[in-house]
C-alpha cells in the first residue's frame, strides 16, 4: 500500500505541473513532449511550494501543498499568456524497431534498478533519510540538518529530489524505498520522451527514433553501472537532456529559451553540479548568440528562471546557517598538489567497466554523422564541465582525492557524456520548422 | 560529386548502422551488468542494497539488523546506537546516517559502549548494538541475532 500511494504521489507531479503551467508562456508541444515538460515544471513548482511553506512556518500537509497550485489555475482565468496550440506533426514512419529497442532498454533498466542492482548508497545515507525525516517533521527540518553526522550528507544540498521523495512519503506515510529506486527508469523514460519529441522536429523521424534508442541505452547502461538508482543523477540527466533537446532541436524562439531556463532551474535544484552545468550552458549558448548576433536576449532568457532559483536556495541555506558546499571548500583548500593523480584517476573511472564503450559510441556517432549545425555549444559545455570536474577534485587540501574520484567521478562524467552525445546528434541542416507560426530565432 | 556521395553514404548507411550497433552493444552490456549483480529472479530484494557489488554488500547486514530492531521498538522511543570504541569515526557517521534512514519515527542517539550513561538518556530508551554486546547493568537484553543485540533500559 505504501508503495502504491508513493507511486500515486509521483504520478500527481505532472498534474501539478500542468496547473503551474497555466501562467507560463509555453511553446506548442506534442503530447510526447508535453509530458516531460510538465513533469519538469511540476517538480520545480512542488519544490518551490515546499521550500516557501517551510520558510513561512506553514507545516506541510497534502492539502496545504496542493492548494497553492489552484492559484495559477484561478489566476489563469484573469490573465493568461497567449498559449501556443498543440503541435501537430506528421505521423512518424519506420520508427517501430527503434521504439521497441528503446522500450526494451527502459524495461531492462527498470528490472536492474528494481532488483537493487543499481542502488546508490547515497539513497540510504542522505536522500532517503532526509526525505523521511522532512515528511515526518512536515517541513525542512533545519535542526536535523545541523546534526553532526549530517555533515556527510551536505546540509545545504539542493532540495528537489529530497522534496520529491518527501512529498511521496507525506502521501504514503513512509518512504517507499523500492519505488524510490524506480525513479531511475522513470526519469530515463522522460529523458527519452523529451529527446524524441524535440529531435523529430528537426531530423527525420526514423533518425530521431534511432538516436533516442542510443540515448536510452547509453544512459541506461552508464546510470546502472555507476549505481545511480535513488541518487540525484537520474533527475539531473533528465533535466540536462531536456535542456539540450530544446536548444539543439528547438526553433530557437523566446518561448523555447524560457522553457530551457525552466529545465536549467531543475538541474540547479537537483544537484550542486547542476549549477555548474547551468553556468556553462548559459555562457556557451548566450555567449555564441552574442558573438553571432550581438544579442543578449538568449543569455537573459536562459538565466531568467535558473539563476533566481539558485539564488533563492542559497538565500534559504544562508539564512538558516546551513552552508556547506555553497560555503566554499567542504573538503579542503585549493591545491595543485594532487593534479597528477587527479588526471590519472578520472580517466580510470571513465571506462564504465566496459573498456570506455560509452565514449567510443559517442565518438563513432560524432565521426559518422553528417555536417552539423549546432554541434559546438554542447561540445563547449562538455569541455567546460570536464574542466570543472578537475577543478572540484583540486579542492581536497591535503587529502589525496583518489578515493573521492573512485567514489564519484563516473557519475560526474555522465554530464559531459550527454553533452558530447548532443554534439553528435545535432541536426545537419537548418530547421524547417513545422510549427504553427514562424518564430523569431533568438539562438 | 564524390564527396556528396560519400556524405550520403555516411548519413544514410553508416549512421543508422552505428546507431543500431551502439544501442544493441550497450543493452548487451546492461544485461551483463544485471547478471553480475546476482541471479536473475523476479522477487523483491531484502533491502535496497542487496546485490553482489562490494560497495553495497557491507551495508546490507547492518540494514537488515536495523530493520529487525525497528520492528521491535515502539514508535517514538529513543534508540541508542552503541558503538565499540574501535569504530572508526567515518564508519560511525555512516552507520548513524543509515540508522536515521531506518528510524524516522525514533530519536537516534549514538554512543560508545563504555560511555553509556542511562541518566543522560531518555526514559524507556532502547540500545541497539550492531556486532557487539553491551555490559551495562541498567540495560536488559530483549533480543539477540547473529548480527547484534537489542536492550531496553531497566525501569
Amino acid at each position: 500500500m505504501t508503495g502504491t500511494l508513493f507511486l500515486f504521489a509521483l504520478l500527481v507531479v505532472p498534474v501539478l505541473g500542468s496547473a503551474a503551467a497555466y501562467l507560463l508562456p509555453l511553446p506548442g508541444l506534442d503530447p510526447m513532449g508535453r509530458i516531460p515538460v510538465l513533469v519538469a515544471i511540476g517538480c520545480i513548482s512542488l519544490t518551490a511550494v515546499m521550500v516557501l511553506e517551510t520558510w513561512m512556518g506553514i507545516p506541510w500537509t497534502p492539502l496545504g501543498i496542493l492548494l497553492p497550485f489552484l492559484l495559477p489555475v484561478v489566476g489563469g482565468f484573469a490573465w493568461q499568456p497567449r498559449q501556443s496550440p498543440a503541435l501537430r506533426l506528421a505521423r512518424p514512419r519506420g520508427i517501430l524497431p527503434a521504439a521497441v529497442l528503446a522500450l526494451l532498454g527502459i524495461l531492462l533498466v527498470a528490472y536492474v534498478a528494481g532488483s537493487a542492482r543499481a542502488t546508490s548508497a547515497d539513497l540510504i545515507l542522505f536522500w532517503g533519510s532526509k526525505a523521511e525525516n522532512f515528511a515526518l517533521y512536515a517541513g525542512i527540518d533545519v535542526t536535523f540538518l545541523r546534526f553532526p553526522s549530517m555533515h556527510l550528507a551536505h546540509p545545504d544540498y539542493p532540495p528537489l529530489l529530497t522534496l520529491l521523495l518527501a512529498w511521496g512519503s507525506l502521501i504514503a506515510g513512509r518512504l517507499a524505498w523500492g519505488v524510490a529506486l524506480l525513479l531511475l527508469p522513470l526519469f530515463l523514460l522522460l529523458a527519452g520522451m523529451a529527446f524524441w519529441a524535440f529531435a523529430r522536429r528537426a531530423v527525420p523521424a526514423k533518425r530521431a527514433a534511432e538516436s533516442t534508442a542510443v540515448l536510452v541505452a547509453l544512459l541506461g547502461y552508464t546510470l546502472s553501472v555507476s549505481l545511480c538508482a535513488g541518487n540525484g543523477e537520474p533527475p539531473l540527466l533528465f533535466f540536462e537532456v531536456l535542456v539540450f533537446s530544446i536548444l539543439t532541436f528547438g526553433d530557437g524562439s523566446r518561448r523555447l529559451l524560457f522553457l530551457a531556463s525552466v529545465a536549467l532551474a531543475g538541474a540547479v535544484l537537483v544537484k550542486v553540479e547542476g549549477a555548474a552545468f547551468a553556468g556553462f550552458v548559459i555562457l556557451a549558448y548566450g555567449g555564441l548568440a552574442f558573438l553571432r548576433r550581438r544579442s543578449l536576449t538568449p543569455l537573459a532568457m536562459l538565466a531568467s528562471v535558473s539563476v533566481p532559483s539558485l539564488g533563492l536556495w542559497i538565500l534559504f541555506v544562508r539564512l538558516h546557517d546551513l552552508q556547506d558546499v555553497y560555503g566554499a571548500h567542504p573538503m579542503g583548500s585549493f591545491t595543485f598538489k594532487f593534479l597528477r593523480s587527479i588526471l590519472a584517476g578520472i580517466p580510470k573511472s571513465a571506462d564504465y567497466g566496459a573498456a570506455y564503450a560509452p565514449w567510443i559510441v559517442v565518438a563513432l556517432l560524432l565521426l559518422v554523422g553528417a555536417r552539423r549545425r549546432d554541434w559546438m555549444p554542447p561540445a563547449l559545455v562538455g569541455v567546460g564541465y570536464l574542466g570543472f570536474i578537475v577543478f572540484c577534485y583540486m579542492h581536497g587540501g591535503d587529502y589525496d582525492p583518489t578515493t573521492w574520484i573512485k567514489w564519484s567521478a563516473d557519475r560526474l562524467l555522465l554530464t559531459p557524456l550527454v553533452c558530447f552525445f548532443f554534439a553528435a546528434t545535432a541536426p545537419s541542416r537548418p530547421l524547417q520548422t513545422p510549427s504553427f507560426e514562424t518564430p523569431r530565432r533568438e539562438w | 560529386m564524390r564527396s556528396l556521395l560519400m556524405r550520403r553514404f555516411s548519413h544514410e548507411v553508416l549512421a543508422p548502422i552505428t546507431s543500431w550497433g551502439a544501442a544493441l552493444a550497450l543493452l548487451a552490456l546492461l544485461v551483463f551488468h544485471a547478471i553480475q549483480g546476482g541471479a536473475l529472479k523476479l522477487e523483491r530484494p531484502s533491502t535496497v542494497l542487496t546485490n553482489k557489488y562490494w560497495v553495497q554488500r557491507g551495508a546490507v547486514r547492518h540494514l537488515l539488523f536495523l530493520q529487525d530492531v525497528e520492528e521491535r521498538v515502539p514508535r517514538g522511543a529513543a534508540i541508542i546506537l552503541v558503538f565499540s570504541p574501535a569504530t572508526k569515526p567515518m564508519d560511525l557517521k555512516i552507520n548513524v546516517l543509515q540508522a536515521l534512514s531506518q528510524f524516522p519515527d525514533h530519536s537516534v542517539i549514538p554512543a560508545y559502549d563504555r560511555l553509556i550513561n542511562p541518566r543522560t538518556h531518555p526514559a524507556g530508551a532502547y540500545a541497539a548494538y550492531f556486532g557487539g554486546e553491551l555490559h551495562a547493568p541498567t540495560y536488559e537484553l530483549i533480543w539477540r541475532s547473529g548480527a547484534g543485540t537489542l536492550y531496553r533500559a531497566k525501569r
